[in-house]
């Protein structure tokens, strides 16, 4: 069994994804130890240019981050994505693999999905156009909203910390967001 | 009488002769290598003494003086290793090898093209498989072990053969050519030839030995070539191919330490052949071609104990659970027989080999014990101290507790007396230890906190037990569970506490039961090929409206006599293979005994057993026979509704065995005593915690307690090689069989007295 604490630079090569399959699973099934957490976001923390607290990393490049006391997204470019509670996905460049010829672009004949079954989308940063995510869903599926964590709970209940950025209300806002966005939009006659 | 003597000797009275022993077997452990020595008739003793990974033959060669002195044989151990005429070895050495990944490499393979990423594929289970449960279901930690030989050392040619052994593609023999050189040039100690379907018409992967040979003697080098049908002619591609691949790269150059071990015993005057037990509970000689079977082999021994001790009393029904320093093995003894599987795993690899089924997880005496920092949980194993025991051994050089330092805590394991007093405990040490580690992060007593220790890993011993029983439909009620392994006595009343099995037996020489069934394994040879013989049962034929045949179970008679004839062929060309191994052996195949053998199942199921041929060779009215044996076998593992002779049956494998019987160690009789032990058993008190409680134990010699004796909880009964631990309320009655048998509370004594 690997020895924990875990130094900082076996964190930071399981990050970069340089540890091999082993150690990885030792890792993984293996005992945490609490100051992980706090590493993780050291290591990230001191990969960004900018300044904004880290307060939880959402995947290699997206960051919940303390932006003037509000949670927001922020991609490791500097992009910002806005409140945390709403989707990121919104405010994302798509491009929808949805035909043949677009699913064939990166799959073998034959080795990809059906269009009429399954489309791909991929996310793209604005501001720097990396790849963020991509889904695989039927066609006509809701926009999937990966991860909305209660920062609160986190930081109080499990890390014994006060929160370090304002006590938002842990909601879903993404609904909201639409709903704003398509009243904003003139009403087209029929 | 020496004090502190595990012995188990037919005839009290004639203590102090000499004795030689005939069979020596060895189960090298993962913490402990157990001896176990039988004379010419059939008596016995055992040994135990530190495995010593960085050679084995040390370990070996001690537990062997362990077992004379033990066995009070008053023999040197020259004297003792002259007489012998077997040595049975079961252990690590070629598992080691794949763990560590210190094989023969780099290894070339040629298979059909299209088919180069089987090995790098696997099969999904192997994600998994061997994983600690919690980890299973855990899909993030889910990652397919490295494959033995990298992708570009494996070369595809064109050429295909179906299943029924038709050629469709012939061989593009410049394909093998070109796949010939390229492997050489990259510089490959062994080829090994993996084509679909070669069980079925080895044709092709003849031809490529040819060709491959042909390359070589005109490159003017030689490496070995091995063909896939030659070492596991069985159905799917990938068990086959690992078979091999693991054959090639851990058993062969494991041949070599294996001669050493031999000529370690030359070397000492011995003319003894050393076997090795095959996974499937025989043995055969380090020269085996396929010893691939041998790999395994650890766990197996137990079971063919079981087996034996089944036969003794008459129990049909019956669980074998060895506690080990690092693991909890499970095996089942199912109508007298121990079910085998057709496949296993292999350090995740999943072969096609046979396979005496016995489970294990990661559970054992050394299993450390720790505090998760941060969920405050207390987390027992899976990984362990092996043979360094814990923090109360001082030199062991462990800095976190196991269960075994918690048992010393707890009073059950005596500082001074473990493997007899060669090993030195320190009970403050794993007391300080275990509230600096448990205790105190927990907040809790340190008593109450090794207690925890010991429950934690009886509790996931326990649930393991029960699964293993429940998922063959059974309930514990119908068993009755044999403990043993070093800790398993130590351990069993907390393990089967809550399961009510019909009895609960801890033979007296547990410590080396394993080793105990490996000197019962008779020599034998077992060969496997897969068949596809179906004979369709009368729902077939109803569908086809040729009329409902209910009477002919088995379908007309002109399918019985292919399929008669089908298997006479197999079972023929098997049997000559057999033969043609134990005269490679320097056995004398006239003295052995032939046991042709079938795996059938219903047409269309996935669960096929296997059954014994009623005649060799065997006859259409045979063959229904067969499919009655298999629908009894059938019956006993799951139940009489589930039987679907209308399906049909499924013929899908020929299996031949030929079996050489050996010296057997036979059960000592002795004479039923008086039920109070007598005075001289008694070695004193110790106080042992029990639930919450310090309890005032007595203490007993092992080897002073008579048959006939019963021992009230709470009691400790020490034996050098083990301990034996009867709680509160519990109590103990030992047979003439030198059998212990555990009584829980609210059981009647009467039920087992007498025996």
């Amino acid at each position: 069994m690997i020895s924990v604490p875990l130094d900082r630079k076996t964190i930071e090569d399981m990050i970069d994804g340089k540890l091999d399959k082993r150690e990885l699973y030792k890792i993984i099934a293996g005992r945490k130890d609490p100051e992980r957490f706090k590493m993780v976001i050291e290591i990230f923390q001191s990969r960004v240019k900018w300044k904004e607290k880290i307060l939880l990393p959402l995947s290699e490049h997206l960051f919940i981050v303390n932006k003037n006391g509000k949670p927001i997204v922020k991609c490791s470019c500097g992009y910002e994505f806005g409140d945390y509670r709403i989707n990121w996905k919104f405010k994302a460049r798509v491009f929808v693999r949805d035909t043949r010829e677009t699913i064939e672009e990166i799959y073998k004949k034959y080795m990809g999905s059906h269009p009429d079954w399954m489309e791909l989308r991929e996310y793209y940063c604005p501001g720097c156009y990396t790849l963020l995510e991509v889904e695989a869903v039927p066609p006509g599926y809701p926009v999937l909203f990966d991860f909305l964590p209660d920062l609160k709970t986190l930081y109080e209940d499990w890390l014994g910390e006060k929160l370090p950025c304002e006590d938002v209300k842990f909601e879903d806002k993404s609904i909201d967001y639409l709903k704003e966005e398509i009243m904003k939009k003139k009403p087209t006659k029929v | 009488m020496g004090k502190g003597v595990l012995r188990i000797l037919a005839n009290r009275g004639d203590l102090m002769a000499k004795r030689f022993p005939e069979v020596f077997a060895i189960d090298t452990g993962g913490t402990m290598t157990d001896a176990f020595i039988v004379d010419k008739d059939g008596n016995f003793a055992v040994g135990k003494a530190l495995t010593t990974p960085e050679n084995e033959s040390i370990g070996i060669l001690n537990s062997l003086s362990d077992a004379i002195e033990e066995g009070q044989w008053e023999i040197s151990l020259e004297e003792a290793v002259s007489q012998l005429k077997t040595v049975v070895y079961t252990g690590t050495i070629m598992l080691n090898r794949i763990v560590g990944r210190e094989g023969l490499s780099p290894l070339g393979v040629i298979t059909t093209a299209g088919f180069e990423d089987v090995l790098r594929f696997g099969r999904g289970r192997q994600a998994w498989v061997e994983y600690p449960y919690s980890e299973r279901i855990h899909s993030a930690s889910h990652m397919f072990p490295e494959p033995i030989i990298p992708r570009e050392y494996v070369r595809g040619v064109r050429e295909r053969i179906l299943r029924s052994g038709w050629v469709m593609i012939p061989l593009y023999e410049k394909d093998v050519e070109e796949a010939t050189e390229f492997l050489l040039d990259k510089g490959v100690k062994a080829i090994i030839v993996c084509l679909l379907y070669s069980f079925a018409n080895p044709e092709h992967e003849l031809k490529v030995y040819e060709i491959a040979k042909e390359v070589m003697r005109k490159r003017g080098t030689e490496v070995p070539i091995v063909l896939s049908h030659k070492i596991n002619p069985v159905l799917g591609e990938t068990g086959r191919l690992n078979s091999v691949v693991l054959q090639v790269y851990a058993a062969e150059p494991s041949r070599a330490q294996l001669r050493m071990l031999r000529d370690k015993f030359r070397s000492l005057g011995s003319r003894a052949s050393i076997r090795l037990l095959t996974s499937y509970g025989t043995t055969v000689s380090p020269e085996h071609e396929r010893l691939i079977m041998t790999l395994t082999s650890g766990p197996t021994g137990g079971l063919i104990g079981t087996k034996f001790l089944g036969k003794t009393y008459g129990i049909d029904y019956l669980v074998g659970t060895d506690v080990g320093g690092t693991s909890f093995d499970v095996g089942l003894v199912v109508g007298g027989e121990y079910p085998i599987l057709p496949e296993t795993s292999i350090h995740r690899f999943i072969v096609n080999i046979p396979m005496i089924a016995v489970n294990s997880i990661g559970a054992g005496t050394g299993s450390y014990a720790r505090i998760d920092p941060v969920t405050q949980a207390l987390k027992v194993g899976p990984d362990s101290a092996g043979y360094r025991i814990g923090v109360s051994r001082e030199d062991g050089g462990v800095d976190t507790v196991t269960v075994n330092d918690a048992c010393v805590a707890l009073g059950y394991l005596n500082t001074e007396y473990f493997l007899g007093g060669k090993v030195k405990l320190n009970k403050k040490r794993a007391i300080d230890a275990l509230k600096e580690q448990i205790a105190k992060p927990l907040g809790i007593d340190v008593y109450d906190a090794a207690q925890g220790v010991v429950d934690y890993i009886c509790l996931e011993m326990r649930e393991y037990l029960r699964a293993a029983i429940v998922g063959l439909g059974f309930s514990p009620e119908n068993f009755h569970l044999l403990s043993y392994g070093g800790g398993g006595p130590v351990l069993v009343a907390k393990y089967c506490k809550g399961l009510s099995f019909q009895g609960i037996m801890v033979p007296s020489w547990a410590a080396a039961f394993s080793a105990f069934g490996a000197a019962m394994a008779d020599f034998g040879i077992r060969r496997d090929i897969s068949t596809e013989i179906v004979l369709p049962g009368w729902r077939f034929f109803d569908l086809l409206k040729v009329g409902p045949t209910p009477e002919l179970p088995v379908g007309p008679e002109e399918l019985r006599g292919f399929a008669a004839t089908t298997l006479n062929g197999e079972w023929e060309k098997l049997r000559g293979e057999v033969i043609e191994e134990m005269k490679a052996e320097g056995l004398d195949p006239e003295r052995a005994y032939f046991k042709p053998m079938a795996r059938i199942r219903y047409w269309g199921m996935l669960d096929d057993f296997e059954v014994e041929s009623p005649s060799f060779p065997i006859t259409p009215e045979g063959v229904n026979e067969l499919c009655k044996r298999f629908d009894e076998v059938f019956e006993r593992i799951y139940v009489r509704g589930a039987k679907s002779p209308e399906l049909g049956y499924e013929v899908t494998r020929a299996i031949m065995v030929g079996v050489y019987p050996t010296i057997k160690p036979k059960l000592p009789e002795f004479e039923l005593e008086k039920e109070e032990p007598e005075e001289s058993a008694y070695k004193g008190k110790r106080e042992m915690y029990w639930e919450g409680k310090w309890l005032e134990a007595d203490l007993l010699e092992m080897d002073l307690v008579k048959p006939g004796n019963v021992i009230e909880g709470p009691a400790i009964i020490e034996a050098p090689a083990t301990t034996y631990v009867i709680p509160p309320e519990y109590s103990t009655y030992l047979d003439r069989h030198k059998v212990f048998w555990l009584i829980p509370p609210g059981v009647s004594k009467s039920k087992y007295m007498g025996r």
